[in-house]
């Protein structure tokens, strides 16, 4: 009885690793971005206001070499669609993270719209999640 | 069961619940670097976002992180990628390039269930589509485009996120759509060569010392040396555009790259996903110098494509540059550039059919034989030829010469010309038509060039047997070409199958490419000779020992670029775009049946690829469109033993293959002539012995 419940223990123990390293098998099939790395965060915002308004894109930065350069890109674009700002960064093998500004110096009142880009690795996968705010003035 | 063990189990069970909630991160996190405590972005997180898409990438079967090359051992080479779904349904692109030249790959497995792309299908790119939560595996395969025994060499692979995005007006651009993600570089080592090695064409680089103000220095680095890579791709100053408009269908593009490491970069132009010819190159070497931007400066052609066009460049390091981790290459983002000449804003696709296209657009079908009529234009000795102009006039070449503005259906200019029962050769260049001319009844007499103006007069007649020092009997007019510039001529040396090359503007005979030292030593004749790629390539047909083939002639770097044994391969008839050459079959008998086959060469690619006709005998008589955007067949459906002919025409979509119209003629088997810019087709035919058509079909 006493190896009975050594196996039992062993058997939990596999089981559940099981259970938690496959994240898909865990989550139900609806939740958005089930299969992104849970330490894959972005981010895209607006700051400032007038002809100072200027947007970042960020994301946390994964590298398993150094070539693999993940990193963000922002392109800021007027309400007429023309191109304001576009900007890459590229993140640092072992960084925490990277973030770039498209910046609007010349616009001082009308929508501004940010299409920002944030890739990152895990090993050999590459993750992309690509998107696109509004400024609210 | 006793207390004891109910006990047991119950531990056991509560065991497995701590377990289950306190294991460690998943194991695709243990492999991960440790991550900051806090994450400095979670707080930026805007919720006025929308997610536009996204997907994971990466290879099946094999760890790019382990270095394992591929072998290239004169197989095909296969490699398997996944798509992972990330939250809503995507289409990604993929495009491989090896050495930085573009691979074409086909798709030989996949499992996508919906819209899967076409299989054995030659691509520059693949488009997969992968649901939200859905996980997708493809194979493609490949023949290596460059590489000799013993080289080592990159292949990269790039994603490109929605890569069939297109803006439907000019107001909108491109954004972040077609945006492209490089993968890690795999080794491909050669253990046995492909016929073709890539050119390698140095851009003549204008270099300027980086501004200070890019620079950073700091305690490592005084010198504030650019470690990364930057890559710009602009027209003139404006850094950045996501929208350009070409003057007169062209544009200046500059492609600049400064910082990290002195290396050398490919550089493909890409016009709506298709390479495109910079000065005759289908790619470029830059290479970059320490503390330099090294700027490439080219003029970019598209006075052939449509309104509203995708450009960009992707950059690839070369030769053993890819082995370095601090330099990469780089897809820039896509430019909408729109084509002045191109007519109109509204894309071809939703141009509703039978209304064209701008304002001098026809509306509806128009007989044209009035023209005819009316200005005598009979071909009583010559063949009638027919091109489309700009502008909407027609140029007829027959017994006459005639320009007609068919707006008003009026007669520009019209001139009879000096014809005889001479054999003749009639070539289209750009500025002047070119008559190859000889007697047939007269073996010794020579051959002779002559070239007309855009006013029919004769700018010069010229002995090519003088011109070529070669005996008259060794020359004749179905043997030799005018290049589209007007400037140079190739003819065949029947004796010893030479193809011997004359250039009018620097007067001097240019080597000749002679067979008998190539691999090709089994060549018994030739035919066809074409001009293509401004006047660099020159297109063919071989006779061999038994059968033929067809190849293209590299005259720069004078090789065989590529050569393909078909048999039923028409002898006579090779049509050229700006960017391709087109070959196509012919009936030659019960023994070489046709095999509804069209091939297209690419010269940015130097890639041969296949169209096939749903109906084998449809291509035995073809017609491309001078962009090659159109294809048009004709085939005969009077019944058999029938004493006349009707053609039945189709127009096709070259993209897609699908057909735009189709035309019964009840009489008659027309020779056909394209006028993209206003969707219409010149058809004209012999309804009986001394009735002739002129039509124009719009589609």
């Amino acid at each position: 009885m006493k190896n009975l419940f050594k196996v039992g223990i062993l058997l939990a123990f596999v089981f559940s690793s099981l259970v938690v390293s496959t994240g898909a098998y865990a989550a139900p099939s609806h939740v958005l971005r089930q299969t992104i790395p849970s330490n894959f965060t972005i981010g895209s915002q607006f700051y400032g206001s007038g002809a100072s308004r200027y947007a970042t894109a960020s994301t946390n930065i994964i590298s398993p070499k150094p070539q693999n350069k993940a990193g963000v890109k922002c392109e800021l674009q007027d309400n007429a669609g023309s191109r304001i700002d576009y900007k890459t960064k590229t993140g640092v093998f072992g960084g925490p993270g990277v973030s770039v500004t498209c910046s609007n110096l010349t616009q001082n009142t009308g929508r501004l719209v940010l299409f920002s880009t944030h890739d990152m690795w895990v090993n050999a996968t590459s993750y992309v999640e690509y998107r696109q705010i509004e400024s609210s003035r | 069961m006793n207390t004891w063990t109910k006990r047991k189990w119950r531990g056991l069970f509560l065991i497995f619940l701590i377990l289950a909630a306190c294991s460690p991160s998943p194991t695709l996190d243990e492999q991960l670097p440790p991550l900051p405590g806090t994450n400095p972005f979670e707080q930026a997180d805007s919720d006025g976002g929308v997610r536009l898409g996204g997907y994971g990438a990466g290879l099946v079967d094999v760890d790019p992180l382990q270095g394992e090359p591929l072998l290239y051992s004169g197989e095909p080479i296969q490699l398997s990628y996944f798509l992972q779904g990330t939250g809503s349904e995507t289409e990604v692109g993929l495009m491989l390039f090896l050495d930085g030249v573009p691979q074409p790959h086909q798709i030989v497995k996949t499992n996508q269930q919906n819209d899967a792309p076409p299989p054995d299908q030659e691509m520059v790119m693949s488009k997969h589509r992968v649901s939200g939560d859905g996980r997708v595996e493809f194979t493609v395969a490949f023949t290596p485009v460059t590489g000799a025994a013993g080289d080592e060499l990159g292949l990269n692979a790039v994603f490109l996120f929605e890569p069939s995005f297109s803006p439907k007006t000019e107001n909108q651009t491109f954004g972040i759509y077609h945006d492209g993600r490089f993968q890690i570089p795999l080794r491909v080592i050669m253990n046995t060569s492909v016929p073709q090695q890539a050119e390698y064409y140095i851009c003549d680089v204008e270099t300027t010392p980086i501004p200070q103000s890019e620079k950073k220095s700091d305690e490592l680095n005084p010198s504030g040396r650019i470690s990364q890579p930057h890559f710009l791709f602009y027209a003139g100053d404006f850094y950045y555009p996501n929208k350009l408009i070409a003057k007169n269908g062209q544009i200046d593009l500059t492609a600049s790259i400064y910082g990290g490491i002195e290396a050398a970069y490919r550089v493909t132009v890409f016009v709506n996903h298709q390479p495109i010819q910079i000065a005759g190159h289908p790619h470029f070497i830059i290479a970059t110098r320490y503390d330099q931007i090294s700027t490439c400066r080219f003029t970019l052609d598209i006075h052939d494509y449509g309104r509203l066009n995708s450009l960009y460049a992707v950059m690839v390091p070369a030769g053993q540059s890819y082995k370095d981790n601090d330099i990469y290459g780089v897809k820039t983002s896509s430019i909408l550039l729109l084509n002045d000449v191109a007519g109109t804003a509204v894309p071809s696709q939703e141009i509703p059919l039978s209304t064209g296209v701008g304002p001098t657009a026809p509306i509806a079908d128009a007989d044209l034989t009035d023209l005819l009529v009316e200005n005598k234009i009979f071909p009583q000795y010559s063949k009638l030829l027919i091109r489309s102009e700009t502008d909407n006039k027609l140029l007829i070449w027959s017994d006459a010469a005639a320009l007609f503005d068919l707006g008003s259906k009026s007669l520009l200019r019209k001139k009879e010309l000096v014809t005889s029962l001479s054999h003749q050769e009639v070539i289209f260049a750009e500025n002047m038509i070119g008559v190859f001319t000889k007697d047939p009844d007269c073996l010794e007499c020579s051959t002779y060039l002559e070239r007309y103006d855009g006013e029919f007069t004769l700018i010069d007649s010229v002995d090519l047997s003088q011109l070529l020092a070669l005996k008259a009997r060794l020359l004749s007019p179905s043997q030799c070409a005018l290049s589209q510039s007007g400037q140079k001529i190739a003819c065949l040396n029947a004796e010893t199958n030479q193809v011997l090359i004359y250039n009018f503007q620097s007067q001097k005979q240019m080597p000749a490419f002679d067979f008998s030292t190539s691999s090709r030593m089994d060549f018994r004749g030739m035919s066809g000779l074409t001009f293509a790629g401004n006047d660099r390539y020159l297109a063919f047909v071989a006779q061999e020992s038994s059968g033929c083939g067809f190849g293209i002639l590299d005259l720069e770097r004078e090789q065989l670029v590529d050569y393909k044994k078909w048999d039923s391969i028409h002898e006579t008839d090779i049509q050229t775009t700006k960017n391709a050459v087109y070959f196509h079959e012919q009936w030659k008998g019960p023994a070489y049946p046709p095999a509804g086959k069209i091939f297209k060469f690419d010269l940015a690619m130097l890639q041969m690829q296949e169209i096939q006709l749903a109906d084998k005998e449809e291509s035995q008589y073809v017609t491309i469109s001078p962009t090659g955007k159109y294809i048009a067949t004709v085939v005969n459906t009077a019944p058999p033993g029938a004493a006349y002919t009707a053609g039945s025409i189709k127009v096709y979509d070259a993209q897609t293959m699908t057909l735009i119209r189709q035309i019964d003629l009840e009489r008659g088997f027309p020779d056909l002539a394209f006028d993209e810019t206003n969707r219409s087709l010149f058809a004209w035919f012999w309804v009986d012995e001394n009735i002739i058509k002129l039509i124009r079909y719009v589609f």
